[in-house]
Protein backbone atom coordinates (compact mmCIF):
# COMPACT_ATOMS: atom_id res chain seq x y z
CA UNK A 1 0.00 0.00 0.00
CA UNK A 2 1.34 3.71 -0.86
CA UNK A 3 1.83 6.18 1.43
CA UNK A 4 -0.73 8.21 -0.04
CA UNK A 5 -3.30 5.68 0.09
CA UNK A 6 -2.78 5.19 3.88
CA UNK A 7 -3.22 9.20 4.06
CA UNK A 8 -6.32 8.51 2.68
CA UNK A 9 -7.81 5.79 4.29
CA UNK A 10 -6.47 7.74 7.83
CA UNK A 11 -8.71 10.49 6.66
CA UNK A 12 -12.03 8.30 6.69
CA UNK A 13 -11.69 7.09 9.29
CA UNK A 14 -10.81 10.73 10.70
CA UNK A 15 -13.79 11.77 9.50
CA UNK A 16 -15.85 8.60 11.10
CA UNK A 17 -14.54 10.35 14.49
CA UNK A 18 -15.65 13.79 13.05
CA UNK A 19 -19.11 12.28 12.49
CA UNK A 20 -19.11 10.53 15.76
CA UNK A 21 -18.10 13.56 18.25
CA UNK A 22 -21.35 15.71 15.89
CA UNK A 23 -23.50 12.62 16.86
CA UNK A 24 -25.18 14.40 20.06
CA UNK A 25 -25.47 17.73 18.18
CA UNK A 26 -29.18 17.45 17.14
CA UNK A 27 -30.04 16.62 20.70
CA UNK A 28 -28.02 19.64 21.96
CA UNK A 29 -29.71 21.60 19.68
CA UNK A 30 -33.26 20.50 20.69
CA UNK A 31 -31.85 21.33 24.36
CA UNK A 32 -30.06 25.00 23.48
CA UNK A 33 -33.93 26.11 21.85
CA UNK A 34 -36.01 24.87 24.99
CA UNK A 35 -33.64 26.58 27.87
CA UNK A 36 -33.55 29.74 25.38
CA UNK A 37 -37.39 30.01 25.30
CA UNK A 38 -37.13 29.68 29.22
CA UNK A 39 -34.94 32.48 29.56
CA UNK A 40 -36.64 34.60 26.75
CA UNK A 41 -39.67 34.29 28.70
CA UNK A 42 -38.34 34.49 31.99
CA UNK A 43 -36.54 37.24 31.83
CA UNK A 44 -38.37 39.27 29.48
CA UNK A 45 -41.71 38.75 31.24
CA UNK A 46 -41.28 37.57 34.83
CA UNK A 47 -37.85 38.43 36.20
CA UNK A 48 -39.20 38.92 39.77
CA UNK A 49 -41.62 36.00 39.85
CA UNK A 50 -40.35 33.09 41.78
CA UNK A 51 -43.13 30.65 40.87
CA UNK A 52 -43.15 31.36 36.88
CA UNK A 53 -39.38 30.80 37.22
CA UNK A 54 -40.19 27.64 38.78
CA UNK A 55 -43.03 26.78 36.42
CA UNK A 56 -40.80 27.64 33.50
CA UNK A 57 -37.51 25.32 34.81
CA UNK A 58 -40.23 22.16 35.47
CA UNK A 59 -41.20 22.36 32.05
CA UNK A 60 -38.02 22.84 30.80
CA UNK A 61 -36.80 20.04 32.40
CA UNK A 62 -39.99 17.81 31.35
CA UNK A 63 -39.00 18.73 28.25
CA UNK A 64 -35.47 18.15 28.01
CA UNK A 65 -35.37 14.94 29.62
CA UNK A 66 -38.34 13.80 27.03
CA UNK A 67 -35.70 14.80 23.83
CA UNK A 68 -33.06 12.69 26.20
CA UNK A 69 -35.63 9.71 26.40
CA UNK A 70 -36.05 9.97 22.42
CA UNK A 71 -32.71 10.28 21.79
CA UNK A 72 -32.01 7.14 24.08
CA UNK A 73 -33.91 4.75 21.57
CA UNK A 74 -31.49 5.96 18.87
CA UNK A 75 -27.79 6.20 20.75
CA UNK A 76 -27.09 5.20 23.66
CA UNK A 77 -23.14 6.53 24.99
CA UNK A 78 -21.43 6.48 28.14
CA UNK A 79 -21.41 9.89 27.98
CA UNK A 80 -24.70 10.41 27.44
CA UNK A 81 -25.43 8.43 30.75
CA UNK A 82 -23.02 10.37 32.36
CA UNK A 83 -25.04 13.62 31.31
CA UNK A 84 -28.16 12.54 32.41
CA UNK A 85 -26.73 11.92 36.27
CA UNK A 86 -25.07 15.45 35.66
CA UNK A 87 -27.99 17.57 34.61
CA UNK A 88 -29.94 15.76 37.20
CA UNK A 89 -27.47 17.09 39.89
CA UNK A 90 -28.24 20.03 38.46
CA UNK A 91 -32.06 20.12 38.65
CA UNK A 92 -31.44 18.96 42.13
CA UNK A 93 -29.38 21.99 42.46
CA UNK A 94 -31.66 24.62 41.14
CA UNK A 95 -34.60 23.27 43.25
CA UNK A 96 -32.59 24.05 46.19
CA UNK A 97 -31.84 27.45 45.12
CA UNK A 98 -35.80 27.98 44.50
CA UNK A 99 -36.82 27.17 47.71
CA UNK A 100 -34.24 29.43 49.50
CA UNK A 101 -35.99 31.71 48.04
CA UNK A 102 -36.17 35.18 49.28
CA UNK A 103 -33.00 34.72 51.86
CA UNK A 104 -30.74 34.76 48.88
CA UNK A 105 -32.78 38.10 47.38
CA UNK A 106 -30.99 39.49 43.84
CA UNK A 107 -28.15 36.96 44.19
CA UNK A 108 -30.64 34.31 43.57
CA UNK A 109 -30.55 34.29 39.69
CA UNK A 110 -26.39 34.80 39.28
CA UNK A 111 -26.43 31.79 41.77
CA UNK A 112 -28.75 30.19 39.27
CA UNK A 113 -26.50 30.97 36.44
CA UNK A 114 -23.51 30.24 37.63
CA UNK A 115 -24.38 26.93 38.30
CA UNK A 116 -25.55 26.79 34.80
CA UNK A 117 -22.16 27.80 33.79
CA UNK A 118 -20.95 24.98 35.46
CA UNK A 119 -22.92 22.60 34.54
CA UNK A 120 -22.28 23.59 30.80
CA UNK A 121 -18.60 23.30 31.47
CA UNK A 122 -19.13 19.72 33.06
CA UNK A 123 -21.11 18.80 30.21
CA UNK A 124 -18.10 20.09 27.71
CA UNK A 125 -15.52 17.84 29.76
CA UNK A 126 -17.69 14.47 29.39
CA UNK A 127 -18.16 15.63 25.33
CA UNK A 128 -14.97 16.29 25.15
CA UNK A 129 -16.40 19.50 23.47
CA UNK A 130 -13.67 22.21 24.13
CA UNK A 131 -16.38 24.89 22.22
CA UNK A 132 -18.83 23.85 24.94
CA UNK A 133 -16.18 24.17 28.19
CA UNK A 134 -15.21 27.71 26.65
CA UNK A 135 -19.19 28.55 26.30
CA UNK A 136 -19.78 27.67 30.04
CA UNK A 137 -16.70 29.90 31.16
CA UNK A 138 -17.51 32.52 29.08
CA UNK A 139 -21.35 32.98 30.29
CA UNK A 140 -20.45 32.49 33.87
CA UNK A 141 -18.03 35.58 33.11
CA UNK A 142 -19.84 37.33 31.60
CA UNK A 143 -23.19 37.03 34.11
CA UNK A 144 -20.84 37.83 36.88
CA UNK A 145 -20.06 41.29 35.48
CA UNK A 146 -23.15 42.24 33.98
CA UNK A 147 -24.58 41.80 37.07
CA UNK A 148 -21.74 43.21 39.60
CA UNK A 149 -21.47 46.36 36.91
CA UNK A 150 -24.96 46.59 35.05
CA UNK A 151 -27.63 44.98 37.15
CA UNK A 152 -30.36 46.84 35.19
CA UNK A 153 -29.38 45.27 32.36
CA UNK A 154 -28.83 42.00 33.44
CA UNK A 155 -32.64 40.64 32.94
CA UNK A 156 -33.01 42.26 29.66
CA UNK A 157 -29.41 40.87 28.08
CA UNK A 158 -30.56 37.74 29.74
CA UNK A 159 -33.60 37.37 28.06
CA UNK A 160 -32.14 38.46 24.71
CA UNK A 161 -29.75 35.88 24.98
CA UNK A 162 -32.27 33.04 25.41
CA UNK A 163 -34.41 34.42 22.59
CA UNK A 164 -30.89 34.03 20.16
CA UNK A 165 -30.14 30.38 21.69
CA UNK A 166 -34.09 29.64 20.95
CA UNK A 167 -33.44 30.97 17.58
CA UNK A 168 -30.58 29.10 16.89
CA UNK A 169 -31.46 26.02 18.39
CA UNK A 170 -34.40 25.65 16.51
CA UNK A 171 -32.27 26.36 13.25
CA UNK A 172 -30.07 23.93 14.36
CA UNK A 173 -31.82 21.59 15.77
CA UNK A 174 -35.07 21.47 13.26
CA UNK A 175 -32.20 20.64 10.40
CA UNK A 176 -31.33 17.96 11.99
CA UNK A 177 -35.06 16.26 12.61
CA UNK A 178 -35.57 12.95 11.55
CA UNK B 1 2.21 -6.12 10.61
CA UNK B 2 -1.84 -5.38 11.26
CA UNK B 3 -3.49 -4.39 8.27
CA UNK B 4 -7.06 -5.90 8.69
CA UNK B 5 -8.19 -6.65 4.74
CA UNK B 6 -11.75 -6.54 6.45
CA UNK B 7 -11.62 -3.17 7.75
CA UNK B 8 -9.18 -1.84 4.96
CA UNK B 9 -12.37 -0.84 2.76
CA UNK B 10 -13.09 3.06 3.12
CA UNK B 11 -16.69 2.62 4.52
CA UNK B 12 -16.04 -0.11 6.58
CA UNK B 13 -13.48 2.29 7.83
CA UNK B 14 -15.41 4.78 8.72
CA UNK B 15 -18.31 3.07 10.58
CA UNK B 16 -15.78 1.58 12.84
CA UNK B 17 -14.09 5.34 13.61
CA UNK B 18 -17.72 6.19 14.21
CA UNK B 19 -18.48 3.15 16.54
CA UNK B 20 -15.07 3.48 18.50
CA UNK B 21 -14.97 6.94 18.82
CA UNK B 22 -18.48 6.94 20.72
CA UNK B 23 -16.78 4.45 22.95
CA UNK B 24 -17.01 0.93 24.55
CA UNK B 25 -20.48 0.93 25.91
CA UNK B 26 -21.87 2.43 22.97
CA UNK B 27 -24.76 1.34 21.18
CA UNK B 28 -26.15 2.90 17.61
CA UNK B 29 -29.64 2.01 16.20
CA UNK B 30 -29.41 1.82 12.53
CA UNK B 31 -31.80 4.47 11.10
CA UNK B 32 -29.15 6.72 13.00
CA UNK B 33 -26.06 5.23 11.96
CA UNK B 34 -27.28 5.28 7.57
CA UNK B 35 -27.95 9.08 8.23
CA UNK B 36 -24.97 9.75 10.22
CA UNK B 37 -22.93 8.12 7.53
CA UNK B 38 -24.91 8.71 4.67
CA UNK B 39 -25.69 5.15 3.67
CA UNK B 40 -28.14 3.38 2.15
CA UNK B 41 -29.76 1.26 4.06
CA UNK B 42 -28.50 -1.97 1.56
CA UNK B 43 -24.83 -0.73 1.57
CA UNK B 44 -25.00 -0.44 5.33
CA UNK B 45 -26.25 -3.52 5.78
CA UNK B 46 -23.92 -5.27 3.65
CA UNK B 47 -21.00 -4.06 5.87
CA UNK B 48 -22.80 -4.38 9.10
CA UNK B 49 -22.88 -7.91 7.97
CA UNK B 50 -19.43 -8.96 7.02
CA UNK B 51 -18.64 -7.29 10.14
CA UNK B 52 -21.01 -9.18 12.77
CA UNK B 53 -19.29 -11.81 10.43
CA UNK B 54 -15.80 -11.40 11.66
CA UNK B 55 -17.23 -10.92 15.08
CA UNK B 56 -16.12 -6.90 14.92
CA UNK B 57 -19.48 -5.94 15.54
CA UNK B 58 -22.81 -6.91 18.00
CA UNK B 59 -26.10 -6.68 16.33
CA UNK B 60 -29.24 -6.75 18.51
CA UNK B 61 -32.74 -6.58 16.96
CA UNK B 62 -35.50 -5.75 19.49
CA UNK B 63 -38.77 -3.65 19.99
CA UNK B 64 -38.86 0.45 21.23
CA UNK B 65 -43.26 0.16 21.64
CA UNK B 66 -44.28 -1.76 18.17
CA UNK B 67 -41.60 0.02 16.36
CA UNK B 68 -38.84 -2.67 15.48
CA UNK B 69 -35.07 -1.39 15.99
CA UNK B 70 -31.64 -2.86 14.78
CA UNK B 71 -28.79 -2.08 17.76
CA UNK B 72 -25.21 -1.90 16.63
CA UNK B 73 -22.15 -1.99 18.51
CA UNK B 74 -18.66 -2.42 18.38
CA UNK B 75 -17.15 -5.38 20.56
CA UNK B 76 -13.67 -5.67 22.03
CA UNK B 77 -12.38 -7.95 19.44
CA UNK B 78 -13.45 -5.12 16.34
CA UNK B 79 -11.86 -2.36 18.63
CA UNK B 80 -8.59 -3.79 18.59
CA UNK B 81 -8.47 -4.78 15.04
CA UNK B 82 -9.72 -0.65 14.55
CA UNK B 83 -7.07 0.41 16.33
CA UNK B 84 -3.96 -2.33 15.18
CA UNK B 85 -5.02 -1.18 11.75
CA UNK B 86 -5.04 2.96 12.07
CA UNK B 87 -1.75 2.31 14.04
CA UNK B 88 -0.56 0.60 10.64
CA UNK B 89 -1.58 3.14 8.72
CA UNK B 90 0.04 5.88 10.66
CA UNK B 91 3.20 4.20 10.54
CA UNK B 92 2.49 4.02 6.54
CA UNK B 93 2.14 7.78 6.41
CA UNK B 94 5.31 8.51 8.57
CA UNK B 95 7.07 6.28 6.49
CA UNK B 96 7.81 3.71 8.45
CA UNK B 97 6.12 0.74 6.38
CA UNK B 98 6.13 -0.44 3.14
Amino acid sequence: MSREGAKDLLHAAREGETLASRALDPFLFRLLAVWGAVYALGYGFFPESGRAWAALAVAGFALSFLFGAREAQYLRTGAGQKLALLWSAFGLDLVALLLAGERLAAGRPLAINLLVALAWMASGVVLERGGLLLAGALFALANALVFALFPALYAPLLSGAGLFALLFGLYRGVRGLR
Amino acid sequence: MAFDELIHQPTRLKLMAYLARLGPDARVEFKKLQRDLDLTEGNLSRHLTKLEEAGYLWVEKGFVGRRPRTWVGLTGKGRDAFFAHVNELERLVKGEGT
